[in-house]
């Protein structure tokens, strides 16, 4: 507590010392479509003096009285001027038009020199314009996808759209669509992320230094920002891909003022699963009819309540539907037999945000939201069989429904301070309601129904949060924060947490800055998971007396260079600790939590460690970029490995990336990436040793003198994940084709995924070769894949 | 272009499979022991390696110096006999604290301490005639059974216990079947191949059960490739019993839906329990044997429980391996790995104390 204080009282006590000036604040736009640009620069020429707008678009600059000249830049959009007399608090709102050239991943705004490089280590953004360069698997364009070419970030099993980044697992990613957390972000199995490349507007993603005002996860934040929509003109786009299509609209309300944006995407696997197998087997008797499906809905309207006011709502509805259907029917002599058997998986989100952003003085925002979330995953298998043996009919039935849910309604305020500084000082509250529902079983049968449920558990977890950026000098500059909060489980337990957060940088010149970085987080929340194919059944269960939140402590050092050929050079390194983390023992499968779930945990620690560096380049034709990352990644459980460390499923050491993106002319585009991981640790030994723990099937004892009278193998592992699946590579090109022609923009993009057939090891198993030796067996999913997608906007 | 076309087929169609050479942990040498010790049962301990799937050969140990040390009393030494049997004359006593010291002839130590448990004191069995319906919840599957209540005796101590059941036909049960010299004879009449004589022979003497006699017998008669033949069968000599061999009492399943006392994963044959204080429990046992008995009434089905207390190493070991077994069918599932109490080696020492409870007839 008394950390707390002075770390509250060091926040304030930087503020106060500044003189009487006057202040410029406003809101930072695009040109175009009207959205607000998070961490645009605006900088006075004269003086030196900058500041970054925030999430919102929203700066406030303290100037002295006179003449300035402002000048407004971001990535991607030509510099602009404004010249102005200022003598008293001046409101001016700027658009900024694009330079339509390739932008960079790394946000470094051209400002003054106290924030030349920003001081958050292991901050990446990236735009919605990159994305649409990357080759991609089946044209599916992914956000997730995007985030692995980073260092430090890696992919789980070939294809998926899990990531795992510095060590983490992930469930220790906080993903926020539109400040609302998401659970599982994966459709198809993890092949495709639910969020729609058309609908996201930027991509904020944390490895690290993390801001106080994101908490609750370990690892990484990636906070997406959905399209607001057009403010000027109205836009509708189709994009037709292999996996799926999506319609997309934005436009006015009010011009300039309030729009729209909605979208929606929907695989059309679904209907072609279905519809050839019923052609296929329309004259059988016996028919087996699978189906998959997904969608997402994505809507956003603002609305400009006043100059000072402004309202967003936000919404987003997706959901996965795997189903089959299978029917049989027997007839002989004898008896009459027909069979209805069907079975559906479905899983999806559906969340909403209100917010409110308020300008209450030129040095005082506040935006507040309100949200809710539920995330659902259910399953229903149903068979059915009627016999007719002369008169006498009978008829067997039974039906398993499964469910597991999450609940949330949030409520938070986020206020930047900007007071006698330049670099607010930003303060927020946070309350979210959670509700989980781990799992409920209901089996219907002739004989009657059995209902069996982990039970409902409530929490509420609540807090403040402090965050403030300090320079010194020209040179120097801290951001110091500290995140507090309280998760109180009803009826159990309340943990509290302090986490401060510390990141500085000191700029020893032009081109050469040095960096390090602390934060501690924690997380109230697990994920129960039997593997790593990232599926839908994976349970999300929260700490509970016996549970408790897991925590993270991560410190890095880096430094980041310029050379003068325009290269830029970055090396980070990192160790991150991790306590209470909780494994799954088990491994029983899906239907089997119930109110002894915790008693199926073992917890544990962990322990991540290595070097990142990258290189990139960007002119206004070119980007291309290499990074490559050294790791380790340990847990430790007492009762795994006999106690030991051991590497954890997710530990890679070597991860090599290499792309380019390269406009060829006005509408061709090209991009190739290259990535190579090291194999994932597995455990396969081989070896097994007799044993007497007496065999399941058969009495291996003497009846009544308890004599061993056979024997069982029992397979042996000298160490958990003591051996490496061979390593991972892939090569990937795109071409894209942006053109516009009788007022219609249209985008071509072929993607060629995997272009040497590289068989990755998607899923490795033991299998008794014909000599009667159990040898292994690698399953591969992806060899070279084409594609192509094309994309109508009118 | 056509050439194109055909490389791009070729990569398509490549197989999704491939066949892996991964760097296999290589067998350790490390020590194997197997002892599972109770009251009345002279000291026997096991001691085989590590080995590698592939090697068929055998890996007992036979010369090692093992030695077991009770806490209050002279340190046993255990001869070597055979197949990596070690053992002595002398018995385990309940409640003494027993620790096993193994030196192989590199000098590498092994060592485990454990005790025999006490005995699990049931009382107020009451059996139950009812047909109901047990639902699996890991199986999901109706299993036909009846059920039996009973109190178990808690003590200050956490206890551990096992629980399965076997039901003794005493039609059958008593029944049992073996080669003789006439066997061979009267087969050799029917010029039945003379190898197969040879290897049939090697049972003369072995008294088999009425359940398991037919197997053993057509598994012979399946290596030299003959066809059933009930000439085989009928020259086995018959033998009526009064002993309840072992062999003859056939486990049947057991389901418990008793707060702490749990079928592991999928398993249907044992339920294990972790108790302090005295509990009720109640088990559901198969009901098929009732259901083929009929009304037929000149036999029993006894109904035997078997109540094992076991000592926290035996019930960690064996439940590890029932998780291990259950797993090793499911590919997303992670690798259970089979609890040991000894250092520098694997296995089990560990005590236990059984007692079979015939509670009832049907």
């Amino acid at each position: 507590m008394r950390l707390n204080l002075f770390l509250i009282l060091l926040l304030l006590g930087f503020s106060a010392f500044a003189q009487q000036r006057r202040t410029v604040s406003g809101y930072i736009a695009d040109a175009q479509t009207g959205e607000r640009l998070y961490a645009a620069s605006v900088y006075e020429q004269n003086s030196g003096i900058g500041t970054i707008s925030n999430r919102f678009g929203f700066f406030s600059i303290l100037l002295s009285e006179g003449k300035a000249v402002l000048k407004f830049s971001f990535v991607g959009y030509q510099l602009q001027s404004k010249q102005i007399d200022l003598h008293a608090d001046t409101l001016i709102n700027i658009s900024l038009k694009s330079d339509n050239k390739l932008d960079e991943v790394i946000v470094k705004g051209k400002l003054n020199n106290q924030l030349a490089d920003n001081s958050n280590l292991g901050h990446h953004k990236l735009s919605a314009k990159k994305l649409a360069r990357l080759p991609s698997l089946m044209g599916e364009k992914d956000v997730m996808k995007s985030l692995m070419i980073l260092p430090g970030v890696q992919q789980g099993s070939e294809g998926s759209a899990g990531i795992f980044v510095r060590g983490g697992s992930p469930d220790q990613n906080l993903i926020l669509l539109d400040d609302v957390p998401l659970y599982n972000v994966s459709h198809l199995f993890g092949f495709v992320s639910v969020f729609t490349p058309e609908a996201i507007n930027s991509i904020d993603f944390y490895k690290g230094g993390f801001p106080a005002r994101y908490g609750g996860r370990l690892s990484s934040v990636i906070d997406l920002r959905m399209k607001d929509g057009n403010k000027f003109k109205r836009e509708t786009s189709i994009n037709l891909g292999l996996i799926s299509s999506q319609f997309t609209t934005e436009g006015p309300i009010k011009k300039g003022e309030s729009s729209y944006f909605f979208s929606v995407r929907r695989t059309l696997l679904d209907l072609i699963f279905k519809g050839v197998a019923k052609v296929a087997q329309r004259n059988m008797e016996e028919q087996a009819i699978p189906s998959y499906g997904f969608y997402d809905i994505n809507g956003k309207i603002n609305f400009r309540l006043n100059e000072k006011n402004h309202l967003y709502w936000s919404f987003y509805s997706g959901k996965d539907n795997l189903s089959f259907e299978y029917s049989d029917h027997l007839k002989s002599t004898e008896k009459e037999e027909t069979q209805k058997t069907s079975g559906a998986l479905n899983w999806g989100h559906v969340m909403t945000a209100l917010k409110l952003n308020s300008q209450l003085n030129s040095k005082l925002f506040v935006n507040t939201t309100l949200s809710g979330s539920i995330f659902n995953y259910g399953n229903l298998f149903k068979a059915n069989t009627e016999t007719s043996v002369g008169s006498d009919v009978s008829k067997s039935d039974f039906r398993l429904e499964y469910q597991s849910q999450i609940r949330s309604i949030a409520l938070k305020t986020d206020i930047d301070i900007y007071g006698n500084s330049n670099l607010p000082f930003q303060i927020g509250l946070f309350a979210n309601v959670n509700n989980y529902l781990p799992g409920k079983q209901k089996v219907a049968r002739n004989e009657g129904t059995d209902e069996n449920s982990s039970g409902e558990i409530s929490s509420l977890d609540y807090g403040v949060y402090l965050d403030k950026k300090i320079t010194l000098g020209d040179k120097l500059s801290f951001t110091v924060g500290l995140r507090n909060a309280f998760y109180s489980i009803r009826n159990q337990k309340t943990y509290f947490a302090a986490e401060p957060r510390f990141s500085m940088t000191f700029r020893s010149n032009e081109n050469t800055s040095y960096q390090a970085s602390f934060a501690k987080m924690t997380q109230a929340i697990h994920l129960l998971s039997n593997g790593n194919v990232g599926l839908p059944t994976d349970i999300w269960v929260p700490s509970t007396k016996l549970i408790r939140p897991e925590t993270s402590d991560i410190f890095s050092v880096g430094m980041k260079k310029t050379i003068p050929s325009g290269i830029k050079l970055s090396m980070e390194a990192y160790y991150k600790r991790l306590n209470h983390v909780i494994s799954f023992t088990e491994g029983d499968g899906i239907l089997d939590v119930d109110q002894n779930w915790e008693q199926k945990i073992t917890v544990g620690k962990g322990r991540a460690w290595g070097l990142e560096t990258e290189a990139r380049y960007s002119n206004s034709k070119l980007e291309g970029w290499m990074g490559y990352t050294l790791a380790w990644n340990d847990r430790k459980f007492d009762d795994i490995n006999k106690g030991r460390w051991f590497p954890y499923q997710y530990d890679r050491r070597h991860k090599f990336d290499l792309g380019i993106i390269m406009k060829l002319n006005n509408d061709w585009s090209a991009s190739a990436t290259l990535t190579y991981q090291s194999g994932a640790p597995a455990t396969y030994s081989g070896l097994d040793y007799s044993g007497f723990p007496n065999n399941l099937n058969n009495e291996t004892t003497d009846f009544f003198t308890g004599k061993p009278i056979n024997s069982d193998r029992i397979q042996y592992y000298p160490t958990i994940n003591g051996v490496r699946l061979p390593a991972y590579h892939r090569f990937d090109i795109g071409f894209t084709k942006e053109w516009e022609r009788y007022g219609k923009k249209k985008a071509l993009s072929l993607s060629v995924y995997n272009v040497y057939s590289r068989q990755n090891p998607f899923m490795v198993y033991a299998k008794t070769k014909a000599d009667g030796t159990i040898g292994l067996k690698q399953f591969s999913l992806f060899p070279v894949i084409p594609s192509i997608s094309y994309r109508i906007s009118f | 272009m056509n050439r194109i076309y055909i490389l791009l087929l070729l990569f398509l169609v490549v197989s999704c499979t491939k066949d892996l050479e991964l760097s296999y942990e290589k067998p350790d040498q490390t020590m194997v022991v197997n002892c599972l010790f109770s009251e009345n049962e002279a000291w026997k301990v096991t001691l085989t390696r590590v080995k590698s799937y592939r090697d068929q050969s055998d890996t007992y140990v036979d010369d090692a110096r093992v030695l077991i040390v009770p806490e209050n009393n002279d340190t046993i030494h255990l001869v070597y006999f055979k197949d990596g049997i070690y053992g002595s004359d002398e018995k385990p006593i309940i409640g003494i604290q027993y620790r096993l010291i193994i030196r192989d002839s590199k000098g590498k130590t092994t060592t485990a301490t454990n005790s025999i448990p006490a005995k699990p004191t049931i009382s107020e069995i009451t059996p139950s005639s009812q047909k109901t319906t047990y639902f699996s919840n890991a199986n999901l599957s109706d299993y036909m059974v009846m059920a039996v209540d009973f109190k178990i005796k808690g003590t200050d101590q956490p206890n551990f216990v096992r629980f399965r059941l076997s039901t003794f036909n005493t039609k059958w049960g008593y029944l049992r079947y073996m080669v003789t010299k006439e066997t061979i004879s009267a087969l050799r009449e029917k010029k039945f191949p003379e190898d197969y004589l040879n290897e049939l022979e090697k049972l003369i003497g072995v008294s088999m059960s009425s359940y398991n006699y037919w197997g053993i017998i057509q598994n012979i008669a399946k290596k030299y490739e003959l066809p059933y033949n009930g000439d085989i069968t009928s020259s086995l000599k018959e033998i009526k019993v009064s002993t309840r061999y072992d062999d003859s009492l056939l486990t049947s399943t057991i389901f418990s839906n008793s707060i702490g006392f749990i079928n592991v994963s999928k398993d249907i044959w044992n339920v294990l329990g972790e108790f302090r204080d005295e509990k009720e429990v109640s088990l559901f046992v198969s009901y098929i044997p009732v259901i083929n008995k009929g009304s037929q009434t000149n036999f029993k089905e006894e109904y035997w429980l078997e109540v094992t207390g076991m000592s926290e190493d035996y019930y960690k070991y064996q439940k590890s391996y029932i998780k291990q077994v259950n797993n090793l069918d499911n590919p997303f599932a992670s690798v259970i790995e089979v609890y040991s109490n000894l250092t520098n080696g694997v296995g089990i020492f560990a005590g236990y104390n059984r007692q079979m409870i015939h509670y009832h007839d049907y």
